[in-house]
C-alpha cells in the first residue's frame, strides 16, 4: 500500500506598461482591450474550467519560457496576504489546479476544481493574479522547470518531440534580453474560456476579468508588431529539415531511432485521415509497428508511433522504437519498410476502423473529462475569439471520413518518408557509416537538439 | 456568447455531476480465488475486471526480474488464448513490488470475455518456445529503457540495497542481473505464486452485483485453494542503528540529488490492516510538513517528492528524493534533511491539522473517482496488499473512524531514529 499522489485578433492590443508601487518594476502582460469570454460545455465530470488567455509578443525560447515561469510564479508564488505554502494547502483542500501552456503565439492559464467550489476558486484566481508577490528565488525555480529537458539524457521520444516542437514555435533568443528581471504581472486577458453551468461562476468570471488591469502607460511596441504576432503574419515555415542529427554514446547499449516531420494539412478531413494512418503504423499494440518490430523481431519494447497537433491543421508525426545498439540499422530498414508499405496501401480496413474508433473516443473522452483539452481545442479553431457558433470542423470529421477512401489515399496523406529528419541517440556504429552523408550533425554532449536543428536548416537554405 | 460543442459519436456514456459512493461487495462463490469483489458504479459505461496476483518484485528469487518476466508470458499467453483479435485491445499489465495487475477493461456487454482472459493469466503460460524465450529479450529492452528514463530508479535501487543490506526481497539487482533472466525460473514463479489461494479479483463499473457473482462462479469456480506462497521478504529488516551514505557522480542526473531511504519497524504489530486511516492522515500531515520546510520555505531545493510504503505486517518505508538547485551543496543538503526530519515534531500535531489532513485526503479520494483510470488505482492500492479493496467512498469511511490519538501515535514511532540509508549523487555534464 503505497500513499496517493495548458494568433489572435479582437480589438486588443498587449502592450507593456509600468505599474506603480510595489509592483513598480513588473512588467504587465495585458490587453488594452476587451477580453472576449467564451463558453463552452461543461465538462462531464464534476469539475469547472476556467482559462485565460494573453497573447506572447516575442516568441523566442527565452522570452517564452520567462513568460511561462512569471505566470507559474504568479499563481504560486505567494501574495500580499498568503504566503506560497497556504495557497498550496488551500488547493489541495479544494481540488484546484492550475495548468500553464504555451504555442507560439498565446500564454494559457487554466484552473479547474470540482464544481462545488469552483464559484470561490474564481476569488482565489482573482487573489492570485491582483496581488502576486514572489521572490526571485521561486521565479529561478520555476524558470528551470519551465525550461527544456535535454532529450539526450532522458532519451524519452516525447522529450525530444518537446524540443523539436519548440525549435518549431520559438526562435532562439537572447537570453539576458528576453527574461529580464523575472517580474510579471498578468492583466486584462484577450480570451477567457469558461467550462460551467452555474451562473455565480459566470458573474464572477466577468467581475474577474473586468477587475484585471490594462495597461496605463505608453505602447512600448508598434502597432504592426503585435498584430503580426496575434494574426500570425509573418507565420514561421512550420517545417523542418532533412536529413540526421546523431548523438553518439558509446557507453549505452541501446540506440533511440526517432523519424519526426513538421506537417500542414488541406483540411480536417486529410489532417484526422493522416493521424488514423499514423496510428496503425504505431500508435499502439494494435499497429504494425508493435506487431513486426516487438513481437516478429523481437527488437524494441516500445515501437511506437506519435501525431502531436500543434495547431489548426498542423502537426509533428513522428515514428520511433529504442533498440539494442547493434541492431539499430536492420530496425531502421524494418521501420521505412513499414511506413513505405502503409503509404502504399497494404492496410487491413478492421485494424484501420479500430485505430478510428480508438481516436474517435479519445476526443470523446478527452473533451468531456480533461481540463484544458477542449480550450486547446477551441484556441486552434479560434485564435482570435468568436461572436458567432461555435463550430470545430476537427469532430465533424469522426462522423463523415471515409475508412476505404483514407487507405486508398495513403500515398497522398502520409509523406514521403524521404522528407523526414532522422534523431539517432545512443550506441552502436555511426549513421555516417551506413546512410548518407549528405545533411549530417552530430551533436555534441550537454547540447540541446536545437544546435543541430539549425545547423541543418542552415545548410538547406544555402 | 454560448455555444455547445457536438460530438455526434457517443461511445463512452459520461455522466455528470457529483460522485457516488461505491459499495465494495465481497463475492462468495470464488472456488479457491483468496478473495473476489464487485464495485459496482454508473458513473462510466464501462467495466474493469483487475486481477492481482499477490505476489511481485519482492517476491524475485535470483535473478531479479523473474516476477516480471513472468507478467510479459502471463499476459501474451491469456491474450493468445481468449482473444482471436488481439488488435482490438491492448495488454494492461504492471509488475509492482508486492503484487502484479491484470487490467482488461471494456464494454459493460465484454464482462464475460474479460473475465475469461483473466482466469487465463492463471493457467500456465503457454506460447510457442521460440517466442517465449525471444520475451526475455523485450524484458531487457524494457528495463534498461526505464533505467534510462528514470534515473531514480537506480539511486533508488542503491539506496535500498545498502538500507536492508541484500540484493533481493525489498532490495534488488535488476540491472546486473538481466543477462541471467531464464524462462525456468519465470515459470516455476508462475507455479509457485499464480495460484488461486494467492489471487484476489475486483470486478468494477457498470455490473449488477448478481450477475458479477454469477459469473466469477461459473468462470472461477473451478479453482482450487492451496497454500499461499511464503513471503520472504517480510523478513528482511535493517539493523536499526544503521546510518549508511554512499556518494556517486552521473552524467544521467539533471541535478544534484539526495536519495534518502528509512525503515520503520512496529514491533508489537503484526498487521497493519487497523491502521490504514492512521496510515493515510499521518503521512499528510508529515509530508506537508516536510515540503512546507523543504519547499516552500527553502528556493535551494528545486523539488522534494517522498513517498510512504506500508506493508502489511506494518513494516514502513519511507523514500525522499531531494533534487538541487545549481549551488546548493549535497552535504548541506543533506545535513538540512536530517535536521528537518528530526525536527518535525517539534510543535505537536493539532486537531485542525488532523481535519485538514483528513479533508485533504477526502478531496484526493473524490477526485480519483472522477476518472476510471485513476478510479482503478485507487481500488488496488490496498487491495494489493491482500486486503479487500477500499473504494474512494469507503476510504473516506475509515478517515473518520481513525482517532486524533492514533494519528499522533503513528507520527511519534515514524519520527524516531531508525535504519537510514543516503545517497549523495552528483550531477555529471
Amino acid at each position: 500500500m503505497q500513499t496517493l499522489k495548458g494568433q489572435f485578433i479582437s480589438s486588443l492590443l498587449m502592450v507593456l506598461s509600468l505599474l506603480s508601487a510595489q509592483q513598480a518594476r513588473a512588467e504587465l502582460i495585458a490587453t488594452t482591450g476587451d477580453a472576449k469570454i467564451t463558453y463552452l460545455e461543461p465538462l462531464r465530470n464534476g469539475i469547472s474550467e476556467l482559462s485565460l488567455v494573453w497573447p506572447i509578443d516575442r516568441p523566442t525560447k527565452d522570452r517564452v519560457a520567462a513568460l511561462r515561469a512569471g505566470l507559474a510564479s504568479v499563481v504560486s508564488g505567494g501574495t500580499s496576504s498568503r504566503s506560497s505554502y497556504k495557497i498550496a494547502e488551500y488547493r489541495q483542500l479544494k481540488g484546484i489546479k492550475h495548468f500553464v501552456e504555451t504555442s507560439r503565439h498565446s500564454l494559457m492559464l487554466t484552473v479547474s476544481a470540482p464544481n462545488e467550489v469552483f464559484p470561490e476558486t474564481i476569488i482565489h484566481l482573482e487573489n492570485l493574479l491582483l496581488e502576486p508577490e514572489y521572490s526571485d528565488g521561486w521565479y529561478a525555480r520555476e524558470l528551470q522547470h519551465s525550461s527544456s529537458i535535454k532529450s539526450t539524457r532522458t532519451r524519452r521520444p516525447e522529450d525530444v518531440l518537446k524540443e523539436v516542437a519548440h525549435f518549431l514555435e520559438y526562435e532562439p533568443g537572447d537570453a539576458v534580453a528576453e527574461v529580464g528581471d523575472g517580474e510579471f504581472r498578468f492583466g486584462r486577458p484577450i480570451q477567457a474560456i469558461l467550462r460551467s453551468g452555474d451562473q455565480e461562476v459566470e458573474r464572477r468570471t466577468l467581475r474577474l476579468v473586468n477587475k484585471l488591469p490594462r495597461p496605463k502607460g505608453k505602447w512600448e511596441l508598434p502597432f504592426a508588431r503585435w498584430a503580426d504576432a496575434l494574426f500570425g503574419a509573418n507565420e514561421e515555415d512550420f517545417t523542418l529539415p532533412k536529413g540526421v542529427i546523431h548523438f553518439a554514446d558509446p557507453d549505452s547499449t541501446e540506440m533511440l531511432i526517432l523519424f519526426v516531420k513538421a506537417e500542414k494539412f488541406a483540411d480536417e478531413t486529410e489532417q484526422i485521415g493522416t493521424n488514423v494512418l499514423v496510428d496503425y503504423i504505431g500508435a499502439n499494440q494494435g499497429s504494425e509497428m508493435f506487431r513486426i518490430i516487438r513481437q516478429e523481431m523481437r527488437a524494441a519494447y516500445d515501437p511506437r508511433s506519435d501525431f502531436v497537433v500543434m495547431g489548426k491543421k498542423k502537426a509533428i508525426i513522428s515514428l520511433s522504437a529504442t533498440v539494442e545498439a547493434v541492431r539499430w540499422p536492420e530496425v531502421y530498414e524494418k521501420i521505412r519498410d513499414i511506413y513505405q508499405s502503409v503509404r502504399s496501401g497494404k492496410i487491413e480496413q478492421e485494424g484501420l476502423g479500430i485505430q478510428f474508433s480508438q481516436l474517435d473516443r479519445a476526443y470523446y473522452r478527452d473533451f468531456f473529462t480533461e481540463p484544458v483539452w477542449g480550450a486547446r481545442q477551441y484556441l486552434h479553431e479560434y485564435p482570435e475569439g468568436t461572436d458567432g457558433t461555435i463550430e470545430i470542423p476537427l469532430f465533424g470529421v469522426f462522423q463523415s471520413l471515409s475508412l476505404e477512401e483514407t487507405a486508398a489515399n495513403s500515398n497522398e496523406l502520409l509523406p514521403p518518408l524521404e522528407d523526414f529528419l532522422l534523431i539517432l541517440i545512443g550506441g552502436g556504429s555511426s549513421p555516417s557509416d551506413i546512410l548518407p552523408t549528405k545533411g549530417y550533425c552530430s551533436l555534441p554532449k550537454s547540447t540541446p537538439l536545437r544546435f543541430c536543428l539549425d545547423v541543418l536548416s542552415k545548410a538547406e537554405n544555402l | 456568447m454560448r455555444a455547445v460543442v457536438l460530438f455526434f459519436t457517443l461511445y463512452f456514456l459520461v455522466l455528470a455531476g457529483t460522485v457516488q459512493a461505491q459499495s465494495v461487495i465481497p463475492l462468495s462463490e470464488k472456488g479457491g480465488l483468496y478473495a473476489a469483489y464487485v464495485v459496482p458504479r454508473d458513473d462510466f459505461d464501462r467495466v474493469d475486471v483487475q486481477l492481482i496476483v499477490l505476489s511481485g518484485a519482492y517476491d524475485d528469487p535470483e535473478p531479479s526480474g523473474t516476477a516480471h518476466l513472468t507478467e510479459h508470458l502471463a499476459a501474451f499467453s491469456a491474450d493468445a488464448t481468449i482473444l482471436r483479435k488481439p488488435r482490438e485491445r491492448d495488454i494492461y499489465a504492471t509488475t509492482h513490488n508486492v503484487s502484479t495487475v491484470y487490467t482488461n477493461s471494456g464494454v459493460p456487454s465484454d464482462i464475460e470475455m474479460l473475465l475469461q482472459l483473466s482466469r487465463a493469466v492463471l493457467d500456465t503460460p503457454s506460447l510457442p518456445a521460440g517466442f517465449a524465450k525471444s520475451e526475455i529479450d523485450i524484458v531487457q529492452r524494457e528495463t534498461l529503457l526505464r533505467e534510462r528514463q528514470s534515473p531514480l530508479r537506480w539511486l533508488r535501487r542503491i539506496a535500498l540495497q545498502n538500507l536492508y543490506g541484500t540484493l533481493r526481497g525489498r532490495a534488488n539487482n535488476t540491472i546486473k542481473d538481466l543477462p541471467n533472466l531464464n524462462l525456468e525460473k519465470a515459470y516455476q514463479f508462475h507455479e509457485t505464486h499464480y495460484t488461486p489461494s494467492n489471487v484476489t479479483l475486483i470486478v468494477s463499473g457498470k455490473i449488477e452485483p448478481g450477475k458479477a457473482e454469477e459469473l466469477v462462479a461459473r468462470i472461477f469456480g473451478d479453482t482450487e485453494p492451496s497454500e499461499a506462497p511464503h513471503k520472504r521478504w517480510l523478513d528482511h529488516k535493517p539493523d536499526p542503528e544503521l546510518r549508511f551514505v554512499e556518494r556517486i557522480r552521473s552524467d544521467k542526473l539533471a541535478h544534484d540529488t539526495v536519495q534518502f531511504a528509512k525503515f520503520v519497524d512496529f514491533e508489537n504489530r503484526s498487521t497493519s490492516i487497523d491502521m490504514q486511516g492512521a496510515f493515510f492522515i499521518t503521512t499528510d500531515i508529515l509530508n506537508e510538513r516536510l515540503y512546507k520546510a523543504l519547499y516552500y520555505q527553502d528556493e535551494r531545493i528545486f523539488s522534494v517528492d517522498a513517498d510512504w510504503f506500508f506493508a502489511k505486517n506494518a513494516d514502513l518505508e519511507l523514500t525522499i528524493d531531494l533534487h538541487l538547485m545549481p549551488g546548493f551543496s549535497l552535504d548541506m543538503a543533506h545535513s538540512h534533511l536530517a535536521e528537518t526530519l528530526a525536527n518535525l515534531l517539534n510543535e505537536p500535531i493539532t486537531r485542525d491539522e488532523i481535519n485538514q489532513a483528513r479533508q485533504t485526503q477526502v478531496v484526493g479520494a473524490r477526485n480519483a473517482a472522477r476518472r476510471p483510470v485513476a478510479f482503478l488505482s485507487f481500488l488496488t492500492n490496498v487491495a494489493s496488499d491482500g486486503f479487500p479493496p477500499v473504494s474512494p467512498s469507503v476510504f473516506i469511511d475509515i478517515l473518520n473512524e481513525t482517532t486524533d490519538q492514533d494519528v499522533i501515535d503513528f507520527a511519534e514511532k515514524i519520527i524516531k531514529p531508525s535504519a537510514t540509508s543516503v545517497v549523495l549523487a552528483e550531477k555529471a555534464d
